[in-house]
Protein backbone atom coordinates (compact mmCIF):
# COMPACT_ATOMS: atom_id res chain seq x y z
CA UNK A 1 0.00 0.00 0.00
CA UNK A 2 2.86 2.20 0.77
CA UNK A 3 5.12 0.80 -1.55
CA UNK A 4 6.72 3.59 -3.34
CA UNK A 5 5.65 6.49 -0.91
CA UNK A 6 8.96 6.61 1.79
CA UNK A 7 11.87 7.02 -0.07
CA UNK A 8 12.94 9.78 2.57
CA UNK A 9 13.39 6.72 4.76
CA UNK A 10 15.66 5.09 2.71
CA UNK A 11 13.99 2.34 0.83
CA UNK A 12 15.25 2.31 -2.38
CA UNK A 13 12.94 2.41 -5.65
CA UNK A 14 13.56 0.12 -8.35
CA UNK A 15 14.44 2.30 -11.46
CA UNK A 16 13.00 1.94 -15.05
CA UNK A 17 14.31 2.57 -18.45
CA UNK A 18 16.72 0.37 -20.36
CA UNK A 19 20.07 1.84 -18.88
CA UNK A 20 19.10 0.58 -15.35
CA UNK A 21 17.98 -2.61 -16.94
CA UNK A 22 21.54 -3.14 -19.01
CA UNK A 23 23.38 -2.12 -15.15
CA UNK A 24 21.17 -4.72 -14.04
CA UNK A 25 22.17 -7.89 -16.13
CA UNK A 26 25.75 -6.52 -16.28
CA UNK A 27 25.70 -6.14 -12.15
CA UNK A 28 26.39 -9.47 -11.79
CA UNK A 29 29.03 -10.18 -14.04
CA UNK A 30 30.99 -7.37 -12.61
CA UNK A 31 30.33 -8.41 -9.33
CA UNK A 32 31.57 -12.58 -9.89
CA UNK A 33 34.38 -10.75 -11.89
CA UNK A 34 35.38 -8.81 -8.29
CA UNK A 35 35.04 -11.67 -6.41
CA UNK A 36 37.13 -13.71 -8.07
CA UNK A 37 40.31 -10.83 -8.46
CA UNK A 38 39.87 -10.22 -4.76
CA UNK A 39 39.91 -14.07 -4.20
CA UNK A 40 43.07 -14.53 -6.07
CA UNK A 41 44.80 -11.66 -4.07
CA UNK A 42 43.30 -13.08 -0.70
CA UNK A 43 45.19 -16.63 -1.56
CA UNK A 44 48.25 -14.83 -2.58
CA UNK A 45 48.47 -13.01 0.50
CA UNK A 46 47.89 -16.15 2.76
CA UNK A 47 50.21 -18.42 1.31
CA UNK A 48 52.74 -15.38 1.19
CA UNK A 49 52.37 -15.42 4.98
CA UNK A 50 51.97 -19.20 5.58
CA UNK A 51 56.27 -19.69 5.86
CA UNK A 52 56.12 -16.65 8.91
CA UNK A 53 53.18 -19.08 10.37
CA UNK A 54 54.61 -22.44 10.03
CA UNK A 55 57.42 -21.10 12.60
CA UNK A 56 54.92 -21.16 15.48
CA UNK A 57 53.35 -24.32 14.86
CA UNK A 58 51.49 -24.10 18.03
CA UNK A 59 48.97 -21.69 16.52
CA UNK A 60 48.68 -23.94 13.69
CA UNK A 61 48.06 -26.73 16.13
CA UNK A 62 45.42 -24.96 18.23
CA UNK A 63 43.89 -24.76 15.03
CA UNK A 64 43.87 -27.81 14.36
CA UNK A 65 42.34 -29.22 17.14
CA UNK A 66 39.66 -26.33 16.86
CA UNK A 67 38.26 -27.01 13.64
CA UNK A 68 38.75 -31.21 14.11
CA UNK A 69 36.86 -31.59 17.57
CA UNK A 70 34.47 -29.64 15.66
CA UNK A 71 33.57 -31.98 12.30
CA UNK A 72 35.22 -35.45 14.25
CA UNK A 73 31.38 -36.45 16.21
CA UNK A 74 29.81 -35.87 12.88
CA UNK A 75 32.42 -37.43 10.78
CA UNK A 76 32.28 -40.50 12.95
CA UNK A 77 28.09 -40.40 13.03
CA UNK A 78 28.33 -39.73 9.04
CA UNK A 79 30.59 -42.07 8.84
CA UNK A 80 29.29 -45.22 10.57
CA UNK A 81 25.59 -44.60 8.86
CA UNK A 82 27.19 -44.04 5.17
CA UNK A 83 29.07 -47.50 5.71
CA UNK A 84 25.94 -49.03 7.15
CA UNK A 85 23.74 -47.95 4.06
CA UNK A 86 26.71 -48.51 1.34
CA UNK A 87 27.18 -51.70 2.57
CA UNK A 88 23.41 -52.86 2.74
CA UNK A 89 22.95 -51.51 -0.97
CA UNK A 90 26.20 -53.24 -2.33
CA UNK A 91 24.59 -56.34 -0.73
CA UNK A 92 21.65 -56.09 -2.36
CA UNK A 93 23.13 -55.33 -5.87
CA UNK A 94 25.69 -57.62 -5.49
CA UNK A 95 23.48 -60.46 -4.47
CA UNK A 96 21.49 -60.66 -7.53
CA UNK A 97 24.36 -61.60 -9.96
CA UNK A 98 25.60 -63.82 -6.94
CA UNK A 99 28.87 -61.82 -6.00
CA UNK A 100 28.50 -60.58 -2.51
CA UNK A 101 32.06 -61.85 -1.80
CA UNK A 102 33.06 -58.57 -3.70
CA UNK A 103 30.90 -56.88 -1.46
CA UNK A 104 34.20 -55.11 1.10
CA UNK A 105 35.81 -54.61 -2.24
CA UNK A 106 33.58 -52.78 -3.87
CA UNK A 107 32.43 -51.04 -0.50
CA UNK A 108 36.39 -49.85 -0.07
CA UNK A 109 36.76 -48.47 -3.58
CA UNK A 110 33.79 -46.48 -3.80
CA UNK A 111 34.57 -44.75 -0.38
CA UNK A 112 38.44 -44.03 -0.72
CA UNK A 113 37.74 -43.30 -4.11
CA UNK A 114 34.41 -41.33 -4.13
CA UNK A 115 32.48 -41.12 -1.28
CA UNK A 116 35.03 -40.65 1.76
CA UNK A 117 36.52 -37.53 0.71
CA UNK A 118 33.30 -35.74 -1.03
CA UNK A 119 31.25 -36.66 2.27
CA UNK A 120 34.45 -35.79 4.35
CA UNK A 121 34.17 -32.32 2.73
CA UNK A 122 30.98 -31.56 2.51
CA UNK A 123 30.55 -32.03 6.37
CA UNK A 124 33.85 -30.45 6.92
CA UNK A 125 32.35 -27.21 5.47
CA UNK A 126 28.81 -27.98 7.31
CA UNK A 127 30.71 -27.90 10.58
CA UNK A 128 34.31 -26.05 10.63
CA UNK A 129 34.45 -23.75 7.72
CA UNK A 130 31.17 -21.91 8.44
CA UNK A 131 32.64 -21.52 12.39
CA UNK A 132 35.78 -20.10 10.50
CA UNK A 133 33.50 -17.44 8.52
CA UNK A 134 31.56 -16.56 11.74
CA UNK A 135 34.53 -16.28 13.92
CA UNK A 136 36.69 -14.39 11.54
CA UNK A 137 33.67 -12.01 10.65
CA UNK A 138 32.70 -11.07 14.09
CA UNK A 139 36.82 -10.34 14.55
CA UNK A 140 36.56 -8.54 11.91
CA UNK A 141 33.50 -6.68 12.61
CA UNK A 142 34.41 -6.35 15.97
CA UNK A 143 37.40 -4.58 15.16
CA UNK A 144 40.00 -7.23 16.70
CA UNK A 145 41.95 -7.33 13.29
CA UNK A 146 42.17 -3.32 13.69
CA UNK A 147 43.66 -3.52 17.00
CA UNK A 148 46.46 -6.27 15.81
CA UNK A 149 47.69 -4.36 13.06
CA UNK A 150 47.79 -1.39 15.94
CA UNK A 151 49.93 -3.35 17.54
CA UNK A 152 52.02 -4.28 15.29
CA UNK A 153 51.12 -7.58 14.44
CA UNK A 154 50.03 -8.91 10.79
CA UNK A 155 46.52 -10.25 11.61
CA UNK A 156 46.59 -12.38 8.32
CA UNK A 157 49.66 -14.31 10.00
CA UNK A 158 48.55 -14.58 13.18
CA UNK A 159 45.05 -15.23 12.67
CA UNK A 160 44.56 -16.60 9.03
CA UNK A 161 47.23 -18.76 7.67
CA UNK A 162 47.25 -20.58 10.60
CA UNK A 163 43.43 -21.62 10.13
CA UNK A 164 44.34 -22.16 6.38
CA UNK A 165 47.37 -24.31 6.94
CA UNK A 166 44.91 -26.13 9.77
CA UNK A 167 42.25 -26.62 7.32
CA UNK A 168 44.37 -28.40 4.82
CA UNK A 169 45.85 -30.37 7.46
CA UNK A 170 42.87 -31.46 9.17
CA UNK A 171 40.09 -33.08 6.21
CA UNK A 172 42.63 -35.07 5.18
CA UNK A 173 42.99 -36.57 8.58
CA UNK A 174 38.82 -36.23 9.39
CA UNK A 175 38.46 -38.22 5.82
CA UNK A 176 40.68 -41.17 6.78
CA UNK A 177 38.30 -41.16 10.35
CA UNK A 178 35.54 -41.32 8.08
CA UNK A 179 36.71 -43.98 5.99
CA UNK A 180 38.00 -46.23 8.85
CA UNK A 181 34.27 -45.67 10.71
CA UNK A 182 32.53 -46.93 7.43
CA UNK A 183 34.54 -49.65 6.65
CA UNK A 184 33.63 -50.57 10.32
CA UNK A 185 29.90 -49.55 9.55
CA UNK A 186 30.07 -52.25 6.26
CA UNK A 187 31.41 -54.95 8.54
CA UNK A 188 28.83 -54.46 11.33
CA UNK A 189 25.61 -55.16 8.40
CA UNK A 190 27.69 -57.27 6.17
CA UNK A 191 29.26 -59.67 8.49
CA UNK A 192 27.86 -59.04 11.87
CA UNK A 193 24.25 -58.69 10.54
CA UNK A 194 23.91 -60.81 7.59
CA UNK A 195 26.39 -63.18 8.03
CA UNK A 196 28.71 -62.67 4.87
CA UNK A 197 32.34 -64.70 5.61
CA UNK A 198 34.67 -62.48 7.45
CA UNK A 199 37.60 -64.25 5.18
CA UNK A 200 35.89 -63.31 2.12
CA UNK A 201 35.36 -59.58 3.27
CA UNK A 202 38.46 -58.91 4.27
CA UNK A 203 40.76 -61.00 1.78
CA UNK A 204 38.50 -59.74 -1.60
CA UNK A 205 38.72 -56.22 -0.09
CA UNK A 206 42.77 -56.78 0.09
CA UNK A 207 42.99 -58.13 -3.28
CA UNK A 208 41.08 -55.75 -5.53
CA UNK A 209 41.88 -52.31 -3.31
CA UNK A 210 45.39 -50.47 -4.32
CA UNK A 211 46.71 -48.03 -1.53
CA UNK A 212 48.42 -46.15 -4.49
CA UNK A 213 45.42 -45.69 -6.71
CA UNK A 214 42.49 -45.86 -4.86
CA UNK A 215 43.49 -44.60 -1.28
CA UNK A 216 45.84 -42.16 -2.61
CA UNK A 217 43.19 -40.32 -5.18
CA UNK A 218 40.91 -40.31 -2.38
CA UNK A 219 43.79 -38.66 -0.29
CA UNK A 220 44.94 -36.12 -2.48
CA UNK A 221 41.19 -35.35 -3.41
CA UNK A 222 40.82 -34.50 0.83
CA UNK A 223 43.94 -32.06 0.40
CA UNK A 224 42.63 -30.22 -2.17
CA UNK A 225 39.03 -29.86 -0.66
CA UNK A 226 40.83 -28.90 2.50
CA UNK A 227 42.55 -26.38 1.04
CA UNK A 228 40.08 -24.75 -1.62
CA UNK A 229 37.40 -25.08 1.27
CA UNK A 230 39.60 -23.02 3.80
CA UNK A 231 40.65 -20.29 1.53
CA UNK A 232 36.68 -19.82 0.82
CA UNK A 233 35.69 -19.80 4.55
CA UNK A 234 38.85 -17.31 5.01
CA UNK A 235 37.73 -15.01 2.44
CA UNK A 236 34.30 -14.83 3.00
CA UNK A 237 34.67 -14.13 6.65
CA UNK A 238 37.51 -11.62 6.10
CA UNK A 239 35.52 -9.86 3.32
CA UNK A 240 32.18 -9.86 5.06
CA UNK A 241 30.80 -6.54 6.23
CA UNK A 242 30.53 -5.52 9.33
CA UNK A 243 27.11 -6.18 10.05
CA UNK A 244 25.44 -9.29 11.77
CA UNK A 245 23.35 -9.69 8.16
CA UNK A 246 26.77 -9.82 6.69
CA UNK A 247 28.52 -11.86 9.02
CA UNK A 248 25.36 -14.71 8.57
CA UNK A 249 25.53 -14.02 4.90
CA UNK A 250 29.10 -14.77 4.57
CA UNK A 251 29.11 -17.53 6.38
CA UNK A 252 25.80 -18.86 3.74
CA UNK A 253 28.14 -17.81 1.05
CA UNK A 254 30.74 -20.38 2.38
CA UNK A 255 28.53 -23.53 2.30
CA UNK A 256 27.34 -22.05 -0.95
CA UNK A 257 30.44 -21.65 -2.63
CA UNK A 258 32.52 -24.38 -0.98
CA UNK A 259 30.19 -27.35 -1.57
CA UNK A 260 29.73 -26.12 -5.03
CA UNK A 261 33.33 -25.91 -5.74
CA UNK A 262 34.19 -29.07 -3.90
CA UNK A 263 31.64 -31.24 -6.47
CA UNK A 264 32.76 -29.29 -9.33
CA UNK A 265 36.73 -30.05 -8.50
CA UNK A 266 35.96 -33.54 -7.63
CA UNK A 267 34.84 -34.35 -10.95
CA UNK A 268 37.61 -32.25 -12.92
CA UNK A 269 40.37 -34.73 -10.41
CA UNK A 270 38.47 -37.62 -11.17
CA UNK A 271 38.63 -36.38 -15.05
CA UNK A 272 42.20 -35.59 -14.75
CA UNK A 273 43.49 -39.11 -13.20
CA UNK A 274 41.13 -40.96 -15.28
CA UNK A 275 42.52 -39.98 -18.50
CA UNK B 1 64.85 13.97 19.84
CA UNK B 2 62.46 16.13 18.77
CA UNK B 3 60.23 17.96 21.01
CA UNK B 4 57.12 17.32 18.91
CA UNK B 5 55.35 13.87 19.48
CA UNK B 6 52.67 13.99 16.40
CA UNK B 7 52.49 17.10 13.84
CA UNK B 8 49.64 16.97 11.43
CA UNK B 9 49.68 19.58 8.56
CA UNK B 10 46.84 19.89 5.95
CA UNK B 11 45.05 16.48 6.40
CA UNK B 12 42.40 15.82 4.08
CA UNK B 13 40.66 12.73 3.99
CA UNK B 14 37.43 10.88 2.50
CA UNK B 15 36.88 7.18 2.55
CA UNK B 16 36.92 5.60 -0.93
CA UNK B 17 33.81 3.83 -0.31
CA UNK B 18 31.59 7.21 0.52
CA UNK B 19 31.76 10.16 -1.56
CA UNK B 20 32.27 12.64 1.43
CA UNK B 21 35.24 14.66 2.63
CA UNK B 22 35.91 13.77 5.98
CA UNK B 23 38.40 16.26 7.02
CA UNK B 24 39.29 19.11 5.54
CA UNK B 25 43.26 20.51 6.02
CA UNK B 26 43.44 20.15 9.53
CA UNK B 27 46.90 21.44 11.18
CA UNK B 28 47.63 19.59 14.63
CA UNK B 29 50.63 20.08 16.71
CA UNK B 30 51.23 17.79 19.77
CA UNK B 31 54.15 18.49 21.92
CA UNK B 32 56.17 15.90 23.05
CA UNK B 33 55.10 14.75 26.50
CA UNK B 34 52.12 16.63 26.48
CA UNK B 35 48.32 15.51 27.08
CA UNK B 36 45.68 16.67 24.28
CA UNK B 37 42.15 16.23 23.87
CA UNK B 38 40.33 16.08 20.49
CA UNK B 39 37.04 17.29 21.11
CA UNK B 40 34.11 17.95 18.81
CA UNK B 41 30.93 16.70 18.09
CA UNK B 42 30.19 12.94 16.87
CA UNK B 43 31.24 12.78 12.94
CA UNK B 44 33.74 16.04 13.55
CA UNK B 45 36.14 13.51 12.31
CA UNK B 46 38.12 12.67 15.68
CA UNK B 47 38.12 9.16 15.41
CA UNK B 48 39.50 9.29 11.47
CA UNK B 49 42.26 11.88 12.62
CA UNK B 50 43.29 9.30 15.08
CA UNK B 51 43.68 6.31 13.03
CA UNK B 52 45.19 8.20 10.53
CA UNK B 53 48.33 9.25 13.22
CA UNK B 54 47.98 5.08 13.45
CA UNK B 55 48.52 4.32 9.84
CA UNK B 56 45.19 2.41 9.56
CA UNK B 57 44.28 4.39 6.28
CA UNK B 58 46.81 5.72 3.46
CA UNK B 59 47.97 9.73 4.21
CA UNK B 60 45.78 11.60 0.79
CA UNK B 61 48.57 13.23 -1.52
CA UNK B 62 49.33 16.77 -0.14
CA UNK B 63 48.40 15.91 3.38
CA UNK B 64 51.22 15.36 6.11
CA UNK B 65 51.22 13.40 9.40
CA UNK B 66 54.48 12.64 11.04
CA UNK B 67 54.44 10.11 14.13
CA UNK B 68 57.55 10.45 16.50
CA UNK B 69 59.31 12.19 13.54
CA UNK B 70 59.17 9.92 11.23
CA UNK B 71 56.02 10.76 8.36
CA UNK B 72 53.14 8.43 7.97
CA UNK B 73 53.16 8.24 4.16
CA UNK B 74 56.25 7.58 3.64
CA UNK B 75 56.57 4.56 5.53
CA UNK B 76 56.48 0.85 3.96
CA UNK B 77 54.22 -1.73 5.76
CA UNK B 78 57.38 -2.77 7.63
CA UNK B 79 58.29 0.40 8.65
CA UNK B 80 55.04 1.12 10.01
CA UNK B 81 54.86 -1.80 12.31
CA UNK B 82 57.99 -0.64 13.69
CA UNK B 83 56.47 3.02 14.34
CA UNK B 84 53.50 0.78 15.96
CA UNK B 85 55.69 -0.77 18.35
CA UNK B 86 56.14 3.37 19.98
CA UNK B 87 52.38 3.52 20.08
CA UNK B 88 49.36 2.27 22.13
CA UNK B 89 46.05 3.17 21.43
CA UNK B 90 42.37 2.21 23.00
CA UNK B 91 39.69 1.54 20.35
CA UNK B 92 36.14 2.94 20.85
CA UNK B 93 34.80 -0.21 20.51
CA UNK B 94 37.35 -2.08 23.05
CA UNK B 95 38.04 -4.30 20.02
CA UNK B 96 39.45 -7.36 22.89
CA UNK B 97 40.16 -10.16 21.48
CA UNK B 98 37.28 -12.61 22.56
CA UNK B 99 38.72 -15.88 22.27
CA UNK B 100 40.87 -15.34 25.18
CA UNK B 101 41.09 -14.61 28.93
CA UNK B 102 41.12 -11.10 30.04
CA UNK B 103 44.89 -11.90 31.25
CA UNK B 104 45.63 -12.92 27.86
CA UNK B 105 44.11 -10.12 26.19
CA UNK B 106 46.85 -7.86 28.23
CA UNK B 107 49.72 -10.33 27.40
CA UNK B 108 49.02 -10.37 24.08
CA UNK B 109 51.48 -7.07 22.74
CA UNK B 110 53.87 -8.58 24.84
CA UNK B 111 53.77 -12.42 23.79
CA UNK B 112 54.18 -10.96 20.58
CA UNK B 113 57.08 -8.91 20.30
CA UNK B 114 59.05 -9.39 23.37
CA UNK B 115 61.61 -12.49 23.98
CA UNK B 116 60.35 -12.38 28.30
CA UNK B 117 59.77 -15.60 30.14
CA UNK B 118 56.29 -16.75 30.49
CA UNK B 119 56.14 -15.57 34.56
CA UNK B 120 57.35 -12.11 33.81
CA UNK B 121 54.61 -11.75 31.38
CA UNK B 122 52.20 -12.75 33.59
CA UNK B 123 53.58 -10.25 36.13
CA UNK B 124 53.21 -7.26 34.17
CA UNK B 125 49.91 -8.19 32.66
CA UNK B 126 48.68 -8.71 36.55
CA UNK B 127 50.25 -5.35 37.17
CA UNK B 128 48.66 -3.50 33.92
CA UNK B 129 45.27 -4.75 35.26
CA UNK B 130 46.20 -4.36 38.34
CA UNK B 131 46.34 -0.10 37.76
CA UNK B 132 43.23 -0.36 35.90
CA UNK B 133 41.36 -2.25 39.05
CA UNK B 134 40.48 -5.67 37.46
CA UNK B 135 43.38 -8.20 38.51
CA UNK B 136 40.41 -9.86 39.94
CA UNK B 137 39.13 -10.51 36.45
CA UNK B 138 42.68 -12.03 35.03
CA UNK B 139 41.06 -15.33 34.23
CA UNK B 140 37.56 -14.34 32.89
CA UNK B 141 36.87 -13.38 29.37
CA UNK B 142 35.89 -10.38 27.92
CA UNK B 143 32.23 -11.61 27.43
CA UNK B 144 31.74 -12.35 30.78
CA UNK B 145 32.61 -8.33 32.16
CA UNK B 146 30.71 -5.20 32.07
CA UNK B 147 31.00 -2.23 28.71
CA UNK B 148 32.95 -0.12 31.06
CA UNK B 149 35.16 -3.02 32.41
CA UNK B 150 35.92 -4.11 28.78
CA UNK B 151 37.35 -0.81 28.25
CA UNK B 152 39.58 -0.49 31.10
CA UNK B 153 40.80 -4.21 30.36
CA UNK B 154 41.24 -2.39 26.62
CA UNK B 155 42.85 0.72 28.61
CA UNK B 156 44.96 -2.21 30.80
CA UNK B 157 46.29 -3.83 26.84
CA UNK B 158 47.13 -0.38 25.75
CA UNK B 159 49.74 0.58 27.73
CA UNK B 160 51.04 -3.16 28.16
CA UNK B 161 54.17 -1.99 26.13
CA UNK B 162 54.78 1.39 27.95
CA UNK B 163 54.20 3.18 24.51
CA UNK B 164 55.89 6.46 23.64
CA UNK B 165 52.42 7.75 22.25
CA UNK B 166 49.41 6.76 23.65
CA UNK B 167 45.99 7.29 21.74
CA UNK B 168 42.59 7.22 23.88
CA UNK B 169 39.70 7.20 21.49
CA UNK B 170 36.40 7.96 24.37
CA UNK B 171 38.26 6.20 27.62
CA UNK B 172 35.80 7.82 30.05
CA UNK B 173 32.61 6.53 27.81
CA UNK B 174 30.87 4.08 29.51
CA UNK B 175 32.53 4.02 33.01
CA UNK B 176 30.62 4.89 36.61
CA UNK B 177 32.16 7.98 38.30
CA UNK B 178 34.47 6.44 40.83
CA UNK B 179 36.31 4.91 37.55
CA UNK B 180 36.59 7.65 35.71
CA UNK B 181 38.45 9.75 38.41
CA UNK B 182 40.83 6.42 38.72
CA UNK B 183 41.29 6.45 34.83
CA UNK B 184 41.56 9.99 34.09
CA UNK B 185 44.39 10.07 36.98
CA UNK B 186 45.53 7.08 35.53
CA UNK B 187 46.08 8.16 32.27
CA UNK B 188 47.97 11.84 33.90
CA UNK B 189 50.43 9.58 35.59
CA UNK B 190 51.36 7.31 32.88
CA UNK B 191 52.08 10.15 31.04
CA UNK B 192 54.10 11.72 33.87
CA UNK B 193 55.59 8.43 34.79
CA UNK B 194 56.66 7.16 31.39
CA UNK B 195 57.08 10.07 29.81
CA UNK B 196 54.99 9.07 27.67
CA UNK B 197 52.79 11.60 25.16
CA UNK B 198 48.70 11.18 25.05
CA UNK B 199 45.78 12.01 22.74
CA UNK B 200 42.41 12.04 24.27
CA UNK B 201 39.37 12.05 22.57
CA UNK B 202 36.43 12.66 24.89
CA UNK B 203 33.09 14.73 24.88
CA UNK B 204 33.53 14.74 28.82
CA UNK B 205 35.13 18.59 29.48
CA UNK B 206 35.23 18.59 32.91
CA UNK B 207 37.34 15.54 33.36
CA UNK B 208 39.18 16.53 30.55
CA UNK B 209 40.04 20.04 31.28
CA UNK B 210 41.53 19.03 34.47
CA UNK B 211 44.48 16.72 33.26
CA UNK B 212 44.96 18.00 29.56
CA UNK B 213 47.55 20.58 28.45
CA UNK B 214 45.68 21.37 25.34
CA UNK B 215 42.34 21.24 23.44
CA UNK B 216 41.89 21.10 19.52
CA UNK B 217 38.47 21.50 18.70
CA UNK B 218 36.60 20.02 16.08
CA UNK B 219 33.88 20.50 14.12
CA UNK B 220 32.65 19.08 10.49
CA UNK B 221 35.95 17.73 9.78
CA UNK B 222 37.90 21.18 10.51
CA UNK B 223 39.97 22.43 14.04
CA UNK B 224 37.41 25.52 14.63
CA UNK B 225 39.47 26.25 17.56
CA UNK B 226 42.56 25.23 19.93
CA UNK B 227 44.01 25.98 22.99
CA UNK B 228 45.00 25.70 26.88
CA UNK B 229 41.79 24.71 28.87
CA UNK B 230 41.98 28.11 30.41
CA UNK B 231 41.88 30.06 27.15
CA UNK B 232 39.31 27.66 26.18
CA UNK B 233 37.10 28.13 28.74
CA UNK B 234 37.64 32.15 28.06
CA UNK B 235 37.28 31.74 24.40
CA UNK B 236 34.60 34.09 23.70
CA UNK B 237 33.64 32.19 20.66
CA UNK B 238 29.85 31.36 20.35
CA UNK B 239 31.09 27.96 19.12
CA UNK B 240 33.71 27.47 21.63
CA UNK B 241 31.47 28.98 24.47
CA UNK B 242 28.13 26.69 23.17
CA UNK B 243 30.47 23.46 23.01
CA UNK B 244 32.14 23.84 26.21
CA UNK B 245 28.49 24.46 28.28
CA UNK B 246 26.79 21.97 26.60
CA UNK B 247 23.83 24.56 25.36
CA UNK B 248 21.29 23.65 23.64
CA UNK B 249 20.91 26.82 21.80
CA UNK B 250 23.81 28.10 19.64
CA UNK B 251 25.72 28.23 16.85
CA UNK B 252 26.16 24.65 16.78
CA UNK B 253 23.37 22.26 14.79
CA UNK B 254 21.84 19.38 16.47
CA UNK B 255 20.22 18.15 13.43
CA UNK B 256 22.43 16.53 10.27
CA UNK B 257 21.71 18.58 7.67
CA UNK B 258 19.20 17.45 5.40
CA UNK B 259 16.47 18.47 3.14
CA UNK B 260 13.15 20.55 4.82
CA UNK B 261 11.18 19.01 7.57
CA UNK B 262 7.78 20.20 6.61
CA UNK B 263 8.48 19.03 3.02
CA UNK B 264 9.26 15.68 4.49
CA UNK B 265 6.31 15.21 6.08
CA UNK B 266 4.21 16.71 3.13
CA UNK B 267 2.77 18.78 4.76
CA UNK B 268 0.12 20.89 2.53
CA UNK B 269 1.97 24.51 2.63
CA UNK B 270 5.75 23.19 2.48
CA UNK B 271 7.07 24.98 -0.14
Amino acid sequence: MNEGRDSSLGRSRRRKGVIPAIRRLGWPLVEKTYFLGTFARFCWMIAARVPGCLKRPRLVWVQVYHLGTLSLPIIIVAGLFIGLVIGLQFHTILDRYGQTQVVGAAVAIALFRELGPVFAGLLFIGCSCTAVTASIGLKRSSEQFAAMEVMAVDPLEREIAPRFVAGALCLPLLTVILLAVAITGTYAIVVLQIGMDEGFFWGNMQRFTKFFGDFTEGLLKSVVFGVMSSAIALYHGYSARPTAEGVARATTNTVVYASLTLLGLDFVITSLLAS
Amino acid sequence: MSDTAVEIKNLRFSYPSRNVQILHGIDIHVPRGAIVALMGGSGSGKTTTVRLITGQYPIPAGSSVVVDGEPIERLDLAGLYRLRLRLGMLFQNPALFTDLPVGENVAFPLREHSQLPDATIRDLALMKLHAVGLRAAAARYPSELSGGQQRRVALARAIAFDPKILLYDEPFAGLDPVSLTIIAKLIKELNEHLGSTSIIITHDVEQTFEIVDLVYLMWQGKVIASGTPAEMRASADPIVSQFIHGSADGPLPFHLPGSDYRRDLRLADAP
